[in-house]
């Protein structure tokens, strides 16, 4: 390396001696040149889970949400279990964006674009499960407050539902803006790179003249600033909210005042482990590994451990509160959890998220990128037990022994969730094809990190 | 005008069309926002108004107005000669005489469903029976209605009924029949022995039609046939006190009741009539403390049993002798000594019987001592307890057995043996059912083959009715008159509420037909009461007064012959106390299904038995012990062998049931009938067996075998143990009685973050007294027929998706060979906080302001959060379009309550549509709306009274005094939710 770094602390964001060019080149090459054999193999799998989802979804409304295996006791299982774990998945993006920008964590600029699509994908792929969740999802749109000639009919703001639709819809919102405006620069870049004149007039019209003076400059910072100001809030609230339909209620394992920062932790972890897989999996099949590189896996991984021992705190709380509470019923619910008929999820997601997330303490695997990216999946598949017991092992025994009873998923159930994988890989898949994967103008920015040169200004 | 009145009058006058030439200039005025377009163009098809009006607006010539009129006058005269399918609305115009549209019709009449022949009211709807409910003015039943009797409606409706009479399996009119079969009547009564098999015949005009039929025919013989007959208990008096009687039984004095394997609470004998009895004499609050101790010796877990103090579980084999050793002590105690065996016994049962005993004679003369044995030792040996007690002509009256032809089991034997000696030349057969029910299967048919004549009366297709060569389908009982003596001088009347639906006829009317009598039944009812019933009163000097009264009130009381002198004759018994290999079998009936002829009920088969909570199936059911030795769990297969007779079935582990037993329903594995029923369990009957004069329903030394399988059983409730929560409240007697002052904090409460609800001028509420409930369900089948409530089937209630909107929780407490059981009613709560409403996005659920917590099914978008957050469970979703397609079916839907469609949320309501009638009815009459206005549907149905509900607000009301005076309870009550249900504690009255 020609330049020696100005501090010994700070390792290089970009590694292999880019130049600007070779930032355009790099991350514009995917897009322009022909995809790969593996980038089609990958679509049509999505794809083929996309189709069978969305015929399964089909079914289900024209049939009955009798297709799916929930009972009496039961109303709520794999359907808002999904919601959640998607919503959880979707919390990477606005605080990867928002606050890592607020706090000026330059690490971020090589895997934020990536993260805020995924964020929205995520996003999709959750507020489908509210909709299908419904009996009558064609009345899906009463649940807006808007003016109506039913009476009129309002909608109930007290109900913790309603506050997800504004959550959510809030959440997605902003996110798009998000990520749309981080896109300009580069789409423009786009623009002026392409050799077609379709895709320049294309560009053009979605870069929204950018012309890369100062001024534009500028003001496009001051507004990523005041949106990564507006959007740190929803960080908060999005999960606060969610985790609200639940604490809220009146049933032992529900009722938590614990539960916002608990799930917001908890979205965090998850959303953080899916950008660790997807980032993994990108960075080897894009060959991006030097924007993308190890030294970020590490970042990532280290807000995984801090998340993480927050959820497992979070565990121990709830049950400490249950015993500390007094309450004969929430006392069962977590005794149930541990040692009822679902005890193999609780315990699946205590190994998942607890106990084998410790190992990222051994440097050694923490620098091994399949054992990162086993672990990032492990995380996942433990945050989605989490909701899962959550909602499933509070519900199916509350108060009534009588009305105890069981849940098991129907394949329909099964085959929604995986036709979400598909919409959301479908999706994903698209992305990395049609648009800059990595912020070429942020990471620009940061392209002479740990290589001695004069500090750069932010961006 | 009649040419006018019809269609020009009806047409709705639009200002549209007659102004339509006027407008041409004037504004244009739209008819809403979805069509705009300007009045009267395209509502109807062009030209179509104007031709219409312009016969009035007369632009016609003369003469084509004279065609028009010719035309229109001819037209509808010849139509009317026609029977063209005509649709029977009611019109306000030209009504039927008192019916009015929407405003239902009640009937007085006996019920049909079993031989208790209960005081029914039937409500009709524009015509249509929708709901039978108890007459609280029956003599006899005193109001309340069983599950049985609220499901009949059903059945009326029954898409598999037979619609007309069929001839070798061809469908054939009443006239053709009737041409026909006196010719092979008189052919069948010379060449051998006509036999009419009825089930028990407790009518005395249909006695009297029999008589003028074997007038007609003497080479006849009517045989009643009751599969779980009462045969022993009907013998058991002729032998020891020389009178075949029905006997009558009595709570209202009894302090302590006995009963051995009787399940007189859930279908023995007459539940509905005990129930009464029984919650009165167990009001310990009412009673000042004399409360009526309860102690039940059996093998089953019975109804009876789950409500008894002291519950004594015995092998089923056992039950006989324990009522040996019962007698032997109570001789003992009284000083007089009855011969019989010496009975082996454990030492421990032996001192149980011994306290029993001495309970007994305690209460000499007040107690009553039942056997639901069908042994005539047995009955016999309970006969003499009650004479040696003093209880026969007391809480035991002997009526002596006339206008009432009851089953014998020897006679129908002895038929059986001469259709296989061919001596039986003619077999009609009306309500029994041997070709299910008896328990050689193969020797029914081999006799069945040998009778050239078969005639069925049957409603619907059986067993039975399948081989016969003339099907001449009979009436429900709702389409029929027929008379009931009741015993003691009273007799129920059965009225129609419908014309009879197809083609059918009653029997009685055909048996007369057949016998050459010109009288239609109704007329013969009529004029056999003249002749026998109405001298026997003096109230009425008419008989035309006397009739309508006995029509209006659902029958009439002529005052009790004598209670039949009859002096006691020691019985001779013996006891077969043969040590027996294997296991006990019992036989016996579920509270829904009983004896199998309600087997295509599919209301009565998706009632979870009381006991055990199971739907759809019977099964075998083993105690834990006996479970554990043999090493099966519920839901294992066992196989069943006894001689040559085989079942396989699913085990049922029940908690308290007799050592070394095994008890199997009858009722089930029906191969004839509608769809409902079609295949639903096994066939129990083939373990009959004909001993001692009497079909018996215990079998000793039946092997038991595991076999490889697993069958799921449908379960409503799979947990059966409170976990120790606060949920049924139980108390001793003494503590109930203390004066310590009732802990309910009904309208208290803790501190709320939710503002108070405006109080209305009611607040409707609901006292649940456990004591009282004896978990016979009846409340249930009431429910589901009062608010159309669906069947979702056995697949849907294995997926826990049963929509009742009241269930009855029963749990259990104690050991597991002998627990306690409480039977706890739940429906929606009515909270005042009410979780559910505050979590529904569309406020689909909301609270009203006389206090009901009210589902708006078409706001319901179908989250289920409500469901969830109910803390009570008692919210139904619509999983599915639950399809009430079967046009017949459809017919029994009550029409004050809409269909919930698919993807709703729906629960009980407090039969709003109950409320909002008697509120109206208050209303016309100008003044509040008080108690007794109206009874909700669980409330009316309940036997024993268990359910009162009311007006909170007003402190008077029955259900206000309850609370204030007794120990209430609200469910939950430390989550606040404020609860409009409150439960009186469960009292038990210990040994």
């Amino acid at each position: 390396m020609s330049h020696s770094p100005i501090s010994r602390t700070r390792k290089p964001l970009v590694i292999g001696d880019k130049s600007y060019g070779d930032v355009t080149q790099d991350v514009l090459r995917p897009i322009e040149a022909r995809p790969t054999k593996g980038w089609y193999v990958c679509l049509m799998v999505a794809a083929t889970c996309l189709v069978f989802g969305a015929a399964t979804v089909w079914y289900q409304i024209a049939t009955g949400i009798g297709t799916w295996g929930l009972n009496k006791t039961v109303g709520w299982a794999w359907d808002i279990t999904n919601f959640v774990f998607w919503v959880g998945i979707g919390h990477a993006g606005t605080l990867i964006s928002a606050i890592l920008l607020l706090f000026r964590q330059k690490w971020r600029t090589s895997i934020n674009r990536a993260a805020e699509a995924m964020t929205i994908f995520a996003v999709i792929c959750a507020a489908i499960f509210p909709v299908i969740h419904m009996g009558r999802p064609w009345l899906a749109f009463w649940m807006f407050p808007y003016p109506n000639t039913r009476g009129p009919l309002w909608v109930n703001f007290r109900s913790p539902l309603l506050w997800d639709v504004f959550a959510i819809s809030t959440y997605f919102t902003i996110s798009l803006v998000f990520w749309f405006i981080g896109l300009i620069p580069d789409l423009a870049t786009m623009r002026d790179h392409s050799s077609s004149a379709f895709k320049r007039k294309l560009f053009g019209v979605f870069s929204l003249g950018w012309n890369g003076s100062a001024r534009t400059w500028a003001r496009y910072e001051t507004l990523c600033l005041i949106l990564a100001g507006l959007a740190t809030p929803l960080v908060v609230s999005v999960h606060s909210i969610v985790s609200m339909d639940f604490a809220t209620a009146v049933i032992p394992g529900w009722h938590a005042t614990l539960f916002p920062p608990y799930f917001v932790a908890g979205a965090v972890f998850s959303g953080f482990a899916m950008v660790l897989t997807l980032m993994i999996l990108t960075r080897k099949v894009m060959r991006l590994d030097s924007y993308i590189t190890d030294s970020h896996l590490q970042m990532m991984c280290k807000v995984l451990q801090l998340t993480g021992l927050m959820v497992a705190l979070a565990y121990s709380t709830e049950f400490f509160m249950a015993w500390y509470s007094g309450n004969a019923y929430e006392r069962f619910v977590f005794i149930n959890r541990a040692t009822g008929p679902f005890a193999w999820a609780f315990w699946t997601m205590v190994t998942c998220n607890v106990v084998l997330p410790q190992l990222l303490w051994i440097k050694r695997l923490r620098l091994n990128v399949m054992f990162l990216l086993g672990m990032s999946i492990i995380v996942n598949i433990g945050m989605w037990f989490e909701r899962f017991v959550i909602i499933t092992t509070s519900i199916h025994r509350d108060y009534l022994p009588s009305s105890w009873a069981d849940y098991s998923p129907t394949w329909v159930e099964k085959a929604t969730f995986l036709g979400t994988f598909g919409l959301f890989f479908t999706c994903f898949l698209l992305f990395l094809r049609f648009l800059p994967m990595i912020a070429i103008s942020e990471v620009k920015g940061v392209l002479h990190y740990g290589k001695g040169l004069k500090e750069v200004t932010h961006g | 005008m009649p040419l006018l009145k019809a269609p020009l009058l009806e047409w709705p006058r639009d200002w549209k069309v007659t102004m339509d030439d006027k407008t041409k200039e004037a504004p244009q005025y739209w008819q809403s926002i979805e069509g705009q377009s300007v009045s009267g163009t395209d509502e109807f098809p062009s030209g179509f108004v104007e031709e219409m009006f312009d016969v009035v607006n007369a632009k016609k010539s003369r003469r084509e107005f004279l065609t028009i009129l010719g035309f229109s006058v001819a037209i509808p005269t010849l139509t009317s000669c026609n029977k063209i399918p005509v649709t029977k609305a009611l019109g306000f115009l030209n009504r039927e005489e008192g019916t009015v549209p929407g405003v239902a019709n009640w009937y007085a009449s006996t019920c049909g469903g079993c031989e208790a022949a209960c005081g029914l009211l039937v409500k009709t709807r524009e015509g249509r029976p929708i709901k039978v409910e108890g007459n609280p003015e029956s003599p006899h039943s005193r109001g309340g209605v069983c599950a049985v009797g609220q499901a009949t409606v059903l059945s009326l409706y029954d898409s598999s009924r037979f619609v007309q009479p069929l001839a070798e399996g061809k469908p054939t009119t009443w006239a053709a029949i009737d041409g026909r079969i006196p010719e092979l009547l008189r052919t069948a009564n010379s060449q051998g022995k006509i036999v009419l098999i009825t089930g028990r015949v407790s009518s005395p005009s249909t006695l009297a039609v029999i008589a003028k039929f074997r007038a007609k025919y003497p080479n006849f013989e009517h045989i009643p046939y009751e599969p779980f007959s009462y045969s022993a208990l009907f013998e058991s008096f002729e032998k020891t006190h020389g009178l075949r009687s029905i006997p009558e039984y009595s709570l209202s004095d009894v302090e302590t009741l006995v009963a051995v394997g009787a399940d007189f609470l859930g279908s023995w004998y007459g539940p509905v009539a005990f129930a009464k009895d029984y919650s009165a004499q167990r009001d310990v609050n009412k009673r000042k403390g004399a409360m009526l101790r309860h102690v039940q010796v059996e093998a089953l877990m019975s109804v009876a049993g789950s409500n008894a103090d002291l519950r004594v579980p015995v092998a089923a084999g056992e039950e006989a002798l324990v009522l040996v050793a019962l007698l032997r002590e109570i001789s003992k105690l009284s000083g007089r000594s009855i011969e019989s065996p010496a009975v082996q016994m454990d030492g421990r049962l032996l001192a149980t019987v011994r306290t029993i005993a001495a309970d007994l004679w305690k209460a000499k003369g007040k107690s009553l001592v039942l056997s639901g044995s069908n042994r005539v030792d047995d009955q016999m040996a309970v006969n003499a307890i009650n004479e040696l007690l003093g209880n026969i002509g007391r809480s035991v009256k002997l009526m002596p057995a006339v206008d009432v032809a009851v089953a014998s089991d020897s006679r129908f034997e002895n038929l059986v043996s001469d259709m296989v000696g061919g001596k039986v030349s003619a077999l009609l057969s009306i309500d029994a059912n041997p070709g299910y029910a008896y328990y050689a299967p193969e020797r029914w048919k081999n006799g069945v083959s040998k009778v050239p004549l078969q005639i069925s009366f049957a409603e619907a297709r059986n067993e039975t009715s399948k081989s016969a060569h003339y099907i001449c389908p009979g009436n429900h009982f709702l389409e029929s008159w027929n008379d009931h003596a009741l015993g003691g001088g009273k007799y129920g009347l059965t009225q129609p509420t419908i014309q009879p639906l197809r083609a059918t006829r009653m029997f009685q009317e055909s048996l007369l037909r057949w016998a050459g009598e010109t009288l239609d039944y109704y007329d013969f009812i009529r004029s056999h009461w003249k002749a026998h019933i109405f001298p026997r009163q003096k109230r009425q000097l008419l008989f035309e007064g006397f009739w309508s009264q006995a029509v209006h009130d659902g029958g009439i009381d002529v005052g009790a012959a004598s209670n039949a002198k009859a002096a006691f004759k020691d019985p001779r018994l013996t006891l077969d106390s043969a040590k027996s290999e294997g296991l006990d079998l019992i036989l016996y009936q579920k509270t829904g299904i009983r004896d199998g002829r309600h087997a295509n009920n599919p209301w009565l088969h998706e009632l979870p038995d009381p006991i055990t909570k199971v739907t759809w199936d019977n099964y075998a059911q083993l105690s834990p012990e006996t479970a554990s030795k043999i090493g099966v769990k519920t839901g294992d297969m066992i196989a069943l062998q006894k001689g040559n007779i085989n079942l396989s079935l699913p085990v049922l582990v029940q908690p308290g049931l007799g050592g070394n037993t095994v008890a199997v329903a009858v009722g089930y594995g029906r191969t004839e009938c509608g769809k409902a029923g079609l295949g639903v369990g096994k066939n129990a009957y083939p373990f009959v067996v004909f001993a001692g004069g009497e079909y018996q329903r215990i079998q000793r030394g039946v092997q038991l075998t595991k076999v490889s399988g697993h069958y799921e059983l449908a379960l409503t409730q799979t947990h059966h143990v409170m976990e120790g929560r606060d949920l049924v409240r139980e108390v001793n007697k003494a503590e109930a009685l203390s004066t310590k002052t009732a802990v309910h904090s009904a309208e208290k409460g803790q501190p709320s973050m939710w503002p108070e609800h405006k109080p209305g001028e009611n607040r409707w509420g609901m006292a649940i007294d456990l004591s009282k409930c004896t978990g016979c369900s009846a409340c249930v089948i009431s429910c589901q027929a009062e608010n159309n409530v669906p069947v979702v089937g056995r697949e849907e209630v294995l997926k826990r998706r049963e929509m009742h909107w009241i269930r009855l929780d029963r749990y259990y407490s104690g050991s597991e060979s002998n627990p306690s059981v409480v039977h706890q009613p739940i429906l929606c709560q009515h909270c005042e906080n009410a979780p559910c409403e505050t979590v529904c996005p569309v406020l689909a659920t909301v609270h009203s302001s006389d206090g009901l917590n009210q589902q708006v099914y078409n706001r319901c978008v179908g989250t289920r959060y409500c469901a969830n957050n109910c803390p009570y469970k008692v919210r139904r979703f619509n999983w599915f379009d639950y399809s009430h397609d079967d046009a017949w079916g459809r017919m029994a839907l009550n029409p004050d309550i809409v269909v919930r469609s698919r993807g709703v949320m729906e629960k009980c309501s407090f039969c709003i549509q109950r409320i909002q009638e008697g509120r109206l009815k208050a209303k016309k009459e100008g003044r509040k709306v008080a108690e007794g206005d109206f009874k909700v549907a669980c409330q009316q149905s309940c036997p024993s009274d268990a359910i009162v509900f009311g007006d909170l607000a007003d402190p008077n009301s029955e259900v206000s005094k309850l609370l204030e005076h007794q120990k209430g309870y609200q469910l939950l009550e430390e989550l606040n939710v404020r609860p409009r249900v409150s439960f009186l504690p469960k009292v038990r009255n210990p040994l």
